[in-house]
């Protein structure tokens, strides 16, 4: 069985380091994407076990990104976490409306961010 | 950028970047606890401004008023046990399904309590709530510092606590009480405090059971 993969669709570098440290000891494969575009052509391409989408992407916007996601029967399925940029903005029920799995709200601690990935795709 | 700042600290402090000298510590530590405090500063100004701006939309639905109140005291209750404070909540059986912005409630009864917590060095805080003619009453009594008399009108005021040697001590941002108090106007409510100097303070909020918010 190939590690399981997980999609990182995020424009800002720092926070994509952040990721690529938090899965760096662990077993799973990570492909990264920088914008929204480029992320749902990642996620068609390489069907992922689990997508990370960052709510405000240029291109193309997150939640315009799990919509098409959602709409793509090879996609739909996919657990999909949507990172949002404030808590109290209402993006957490537009990230569900959307047809997101999760929503994490960002500041996020890296440690709830890693509990949501396990529990959303177990490790091999 | 926060998101990062505060992050990195932790994955630094978890060690995913290796063991952490023990001299490095404190001030990784330090840099959390000022990150986290900025964090509370940039919303609360965030919150201030839309408020200011006339753009906070409450985001009304149903609630339950024993749901908020338990989630306040959950969240709080390790500070209470750290300060060695009593911690009670009591909410009145009869209250049916409330409706307003239960997020924004809960907003406004965590800076209270929270406010009380902070300021009370020994004794005891107590929330209740009750209901009166369809008015919802939510108290939060504490056995703290209490606040001087020429001070109570200005209470609710931005920026505005009692003395800046208080911001060193205490922490916080000065906005929460101002923030509350247009949380609380944009349902329709009015907010108030007794208080004497020494003894402890009593903070309330009247919210109409159900609202759909109102002009603040």
């Amino acid at each position: 069985m190939r590690d399981r993969t997980v999609l990182h669709i995020e424009d800002n570098e720092y926070n994509r380091k952040i990721v690529r440290q938090l899965l760096s000891r662990t077993s799973y494969r990570l492909l990264e994407a920088a914008d929204g575009e480029e992320g749902v052509a990642v996620a068609q391409r390489e069907l992922p076990d689990l997508i990370l989408m960052d709510v405000q992407l240029p291109k193309l916007s997150g939640l315009d990104a799990t919509r098409m996601l959602r709409a793509d029967p090879r996609t739909a399925k996919i657990p999909l976490v949507v990172v949002t940029s404030f808590a109290l903005s209402g993006d957490d029920r537009r990230a569900i409306d959307a047809g997101a799995s999760a929503y994490l709200a960002k500041p996020y601690s890296p440690r709830d961010l890693m509990a949501l990935i396990h529990r959303f795709l177990p490790e091999n | 950028m926060l998101n990062a700042i505060l992050g990195f600290t932790e994955i630094m402090l978890d060690e995913l970047y290796g063991e952490v000298p023990p001299n490095l510590r404190e001030p990784l530590v330090d840099i959390q606890t000022n990150g986290r405090h900025l964090l509370r500063l940039i919303n609360d100004v965030l919150d201030l401004s839309k408020i200011e701006a006339g753009r906070l939309e409450l985001g009304v639905d149903e609630y339950s008023v024993q749901e908020i109140v338990d989630v306040v005291h959950t969240s709080l209750k390790s500070l209470a046990i750290e300060k060695g404070l009593a911690f009670s909540v009591w909410v009145a059986p009869d209250i049916p399904t409330a409706r307003g912005d239960g997020r924004r409630i809960t907003q406004c009864l965590m800076n209270l309590a929270g406010n009380a917590l902070k300021f009370t060095r020994q004794g005891r805080v107590e929330i209740d709530v009750r209901l009166d003619d369809g008015w919802l009453t939510y108290r939060v009594t504490d056995t703290g510092i209490g606040i001087p008399k020429e001070e109570v009108e200005n209470i609710f005021a931005e920026f505005r606590q009692v003395d800046t040697t208080i911001t060193r001590e205490y922490g916080g941002t000065g906005l929460g009480l101002s923030i509350t108090k247009r949380l609380v106007e944009l349902h329709g409510g009015r907010i108030g405090v007794e208080s004497e100097l020494g003894k402890g303070s009593r903070f309330f909020f009247t919210l109409p059971l159900r609202t759909d918010g109102g002009v603040a």
